[in-house]
């Protein structure tokens, strides 16, 4: 059945994309704009860092590190934090999401793109956004962002809408993917202002990477979804890098961003962690190193177009989708007792990275999960490598306690069998993988990592009885939180690795943890919910969950 | 709306191929199209579409092939292209520029065929159409923001493409061919008025418009002496003398002439008489209307692919393996929906077939042990995933084996099924 089609032009053009042959490119203009309503400023997220009262990033700032000076919560008092309110969530996958909170409210996404609008004091909803998309293989969203009085949506069927901040009405709704039938978003839309050029834009990386696209990102204009510029991930004909890949295999080469990225404001400099190259698991159609997968790159933004300053490839070729999922952090590290710009990466194949934040060179490099096989390819009649194509450093990562120069990040112990096939059949809209996804092979287990950025050696080492992919928040007063499958919110002592308090929250636990003060009151919010499609197959799992909310927590009085 | 669709009637020449004979000629002036200003009649709003699109492509042909220094005629030429695209009620129209297409515009002739509630086989091909619109306008609007002739020539062309491929081909059907292969292949090409035969039937007269199933698969004039244009270019390289009739067959004939084999064979008397294996048969097997069993009048064309037993064991099956990831109602949770209107929608837009189906699921799934369960059990789950889309039971299992008769079955909404489930569109569930 059609729905009728007496709609504008423009909108119906863009409703439509997804039926299309021809993808069609940057779609015309903007359908109705709500004028500019309040939403933080460039300044105000410059210095998002520094802002107690709210949380206007997806990892609180541009720097990718979850780190809050708020003191109120310390070791000594943490065993007192109760949960003051819940707000219960009707969906049914993981909860990825840290709220973005802004003047009170506290906007949260859910696996199926619904948005919740709450007061961040009470947990009490004010309005809720309910999309309905097609699933292409996964349902996971990392947040909304705020810009101009909107919350901007990117959603599981490539569109990016927005949304009224104050209503949750609907300003406009874009098919933003080139195609719909391999691509979706997963990842928060990012505001950011370019101060040379003055322009606005939501920076936007496509999910694609393992469904047989070219990952990219695109910068939106936020008045109207309109294309500002365009990265694509993977060298075409005549540019550097190219002759990485063996014959047309880069035409599905991957290397999506899809799950967060960091900014320099000062230097104008975009740093992304580039997802596995494609197929994923049968890689001898694509002989070479497949740049610009499995990498950090770093892009000048400052331009009309951005331009490529640096990389460093973390697993050249790539061939059991080690991703490096954690988005990239920067910090100011001492090395050698000598203080330095540093950015951290960390992958699904079990490695920690830092680099230096200028030029991309390697600083340490640490081992934080067990590794078997790792140069051995899928065969046809099955292998064991460890990890887990879903094991390692997951898309959460961990963040930077300038206190003790430690490096907090979560991580998994798990092994898999992978059998390959004979040929990699591009299937449109399904995997393309060239084997499927490996068996789990013995137990699965987590530890949270603390590593000293001076040696690049661990300062210390929490053993869990489950894969451990939550986020890490450090507060300056020397705590670390963070979340575990069983569905226990931490809190450990950032200095020594102790568990000084945890509650139950009764399901599990893939998301980052996040802080504000509000009226003066320190409040700590996780959500929680399914586990990640990765860690379904995990059969130490609970077999009961609660189901998916967000709790937020503070002293008692 | 409005315009005079048969001004813009570009016809055909069709002149007999050497062996029908040096004098013979088509006459067919019945087929002058209906031309009827009624509202929203599907032939004529087409090919009002396809002369507005043609006049965009004129005005930018025009201003390339001009000799001048001056920006002015090229952004007047982008803006009647624009113009003739999106017609007179839109906001982007310029008026000052003028208007080398009709009041409704390209858009609005598309728009007005496609306010529908059923799904002919040409919607997908508009639905294309419309998106190349959509996005001619736009490069046609970035041309207009260009400062150098480059920049404006790199968009243009983009904008061309968008045209062309609206324009489309006549020897294609589907989205590749754009308006014109809608008016070759499909029931869009059938004026108003004029008169249909089932294609699936032998051709008994003349003029006469072959159709089944929304497709067109042949035109058929008298052979008396004359010269005449057939209204539209049916792409046909295929044109056959049959008795005092010439069949023109359009690019659909082979898709068309494959519907009426498998309509026979679904049939217990095609069964016992089978058509000829070597399509397409001279003349067209003869259309048979024998009783069906109301059990498949349920579902209309929709073959029986499995038994009931084997969806009530993949049932289980799919409890143990499945469920987590697909849930209970296989209407997704961690990972995408089995069954429903959105499930078939999917397959349909990528033309999933049954064979596709069954290779993903014996060699990914489960996702976290591929391969794990035994040939019966895989049968069995695929057998409850179809009933779960209200595929009908029947008495022939699905197979355990790679089957490359599944390579046939094209996954896709069904329509004249009961749905158990109406917010889903699915027909069976754990619970």
């Amino acid at each position: 059945m059609n729905k009728p089609m007496s709609m504008s032009t423009r909108t119906m053009a863009r409703r439509c994309l997804a039926t299309a042959v021809f993808g069609a490119a940057a779609l015309v203009a903007p359908v109705t704009l709500l004028a500019a309503g309040s939403g933080p400023t460039p300044e105000q997220y410059v210095n998002a860092a520094n802002n107690n009262s709210d949380w206007i990033l997806p990892a609180k700032s541009y720097t990718g590190n979850r780190y809050v000076t708020s003191e109120q919560i310390t070791p000594k008092n943490v065993r007192h934090l109760k949960r003051i309110w819940k707000f219960k969530i009707h969906d049914d996958a993981g909860m990825e999401t840290a709220p973005i909170v802004w003047h009170g409210m506290a906007y949260v996404t859910t696996a199926h793109d619904h948005v919740y609008a709450l007061d961040v004091k009470t947990g009490k909803l004010k309005w809720e956004f309910m999309d309905k998309p097609h699933v292409l293989a996964f349902a996971a969203n990392r947040g909304i962002g705020l810009m101009d009085g909107n919350v901007y949506v990117a959603t599981l069927d490539g569109h990016l809408i927005a949304l009224d901040a104050n209503t949750g009405k609907k300003v406009w709704d874009v098919v933003a993917a080139h195609d719909t039938s391999n691509t979706f978003y997963s990842m928060a839309p990012v505001p950011y202002h370019n101060a040379k050029t003055g322009k606005d834009m939501l920076l936007l990386g496509a999910s694609n990477g393992d469904w047989g696209g070219i990952g990219y990102i695109t910068a939106f204009d936020p008045k109207n979804g309109d294309r500002i510029w365009e990265w694509k991930t993977i060298p075409g004909p005549g540019e550097p890098g190219h002759d990485t890949w063996s014959g047309d295999s880069w035409k599905r080469g991957g290397a999506a961003v899809w799950s967060g990225v960091a900014i320099d404001p000062q230097t104008d400099t975009l740093y992304m962690d580039l997802g596995n190259p494609q197929p994923d698991f049968l890689a001898t159609e694509r002989k070479g190193s497949n740049l610009y997968s499995n990498s950090m790159v770093a892009l000048d933004i400052s331009g009309d177009k951005p331009t490529l300053k640096w990389y460093y490839q973390f697993i050249p070729h790539d061939t059991h989708d080690w991703d490096p999922a954690m988005p990239p952090v920067l910090f100011q590290g001492k090395v050698n007792g000598e203080d330095r710009a540093l950015v951290a990466a960390g992958d699904k194949g079990g490695n920690f990275w830092i680099l230096d934040a200028k030029t991309g060179a390697l600083v340490h490099h640490t081992v934080v999960s067990f590794q078997h096989g790792q140069n051995t390819e899928p065969s046809r009649e099955g292998n064991i490598a460890c990890p887990n194509t879903n094991g390692g450093i997951e898309f959460n990562g961990g963040s930077y306690d300038p206190a003790t120069n430690t490096f907090i990040v979560p991580s998994v112990n798990q092994c898999g069998r992978w059998k390959s096939f004979e040929k990699a059949v591009y299937i449109s809209g399904q995997f393309y993988l060239g084997g499927g996804f490996p068996e789990l092979v013995g137990p699965s287990t987590g530890q949270l990592n603390a590593i000293d950025v001076s040696t690049g050696v661990f300062a210390w080492r929490h053993n869990y009885n489950l894969p451990s992919i939550a986020g890490v928040l450090i507060t300056k007063s020397g705590l670390a939180f963070t979340g575990e499958l069983n569905g226990n919110f931490d809190a450990f002592e950032a200095k020594n690795g102790k568990l000084l308090w945890h509650y139950r929250t009764g399901s599990p636990i893939v998301a980052p943890p996040s802080a504000v003060e509000v009226d003066g009151n320190e409040m700590v919010i996780i959500a929680s919910g399914k586990p990640s499609i990765g860690m379904a197959g995990v059969k130490e799992l609970p077999k009961k969950d609660e189901g998916e909310m967000i709790s937020a927590f503070a002293l008692a009085k | 709306m409005g315009g005079a669709p048969a001004a813009h009637v570009q016809p055909a020449r069709v002149s007999g191929p050497a062996a029908l004979g040096a004098g013979l000629l088509l006459a067919c002036a019945l087929f002058a199209s209906g031309a009827k200003a009624a509202a929203a009649e599907p032939h004529s709003e087409t090919l009002a579409a396809l002369a507005d699109t043609r006049a965009a492509i004129a005005e930018i042909v025009q201003a390339e092939d001009s000799i001048v220094n001056s920006p002015a005629p090229y952004r007047r030429a982008a803006k009647r292209a624009i113009n003739a695209i999106v017609g007179e009620g839109d906001r982007m129209l310029e008026k000052a520029s003028g208007n080398p297409g009709d009041a409704a515009g390209a858009m609005g002739h598309v728009n007005t065929i496609l306010d529908r509630r059923d799904s002919p086989p040409w919607v997908n091909t508009l639905h294309g159409v419309q998106v190349n619109l959509g996005a001619a306008v736009a490069r046609l609007r970035d041309a207009l923001e260009a400062r150098e002739l480059d920049d404006y020539q790199i968009d243009v062309t983009a904008a061309l493409l968008n045209l062309q491929a609206v324009v489309g081909q006549p020897t294609q059907t589907g989205v590749f061919g754009g308006l014109t292969g809608a008016l070759a292949t499909t029931t869009l090409g059938v004026p108003a008025g004029a008169h249909q035969v089932s294609a699936c039937a032998p051709v008994a007269e003349a003029p006469a418009y072959g159709v089944k199933d929304g497709y067109l698969a042949f035109v058929t004039v008298p052979s008396a002496a004359g010269t005449a244009g057939l209204p539209e270019d049916l792409g046909s390289r295929n044109i056959t003398l049959q008795g005092d009739r010439l069949i023109v067959r359009t690019a659909a004939a082979p898709l068309v002439a494959e519907l009426c084999r498998k309509q026979s064979a679904a049939t217990p008397q095609a069964q016992a008489d089978p058509p000829k294996s070597d399509p397409p048969p001279k003349g067209d097997p003869p259309a048979r209307h024998p009783a069906v069993p109301p059990q498949q009048q349920s579902s209309g064309q929709t073959p029986a692919l499995y038994t009931a037993a084997q969806a009530k064991e993949g049932k289980k099956v799919y409890r143990q393996h499945c469920l987590k990831c697909h849930g209970e109602k296989l209407q997704g949770s961690l990972g995408p929906a089995l069954a429903g209107t959105g499930f078939l929608q999917a397959a349909q837009r990528n033309d999933w077939t049954l064979y596709i189906i069954r290779y993903l699921a014996v060699n990914t799934m489960p996702l976290h042990s591929p391969g794990a369960l035994s040939p019966e059990q895989y049968a069995n789950v695929l057998a409850f995933l179809l009933a779960a889309n209200c595929y009908p039971a029947g008495d022939k299992p699905f197979p355990q084996q790679e089957d490359a008769q599944l390579k046939r079955i094209h996954l896709h909404p069904l329509t004249g099924v009961k749905v158990r489930y109406p917010k889903l569109g699915t027909c069976d569930a754990l619970n």
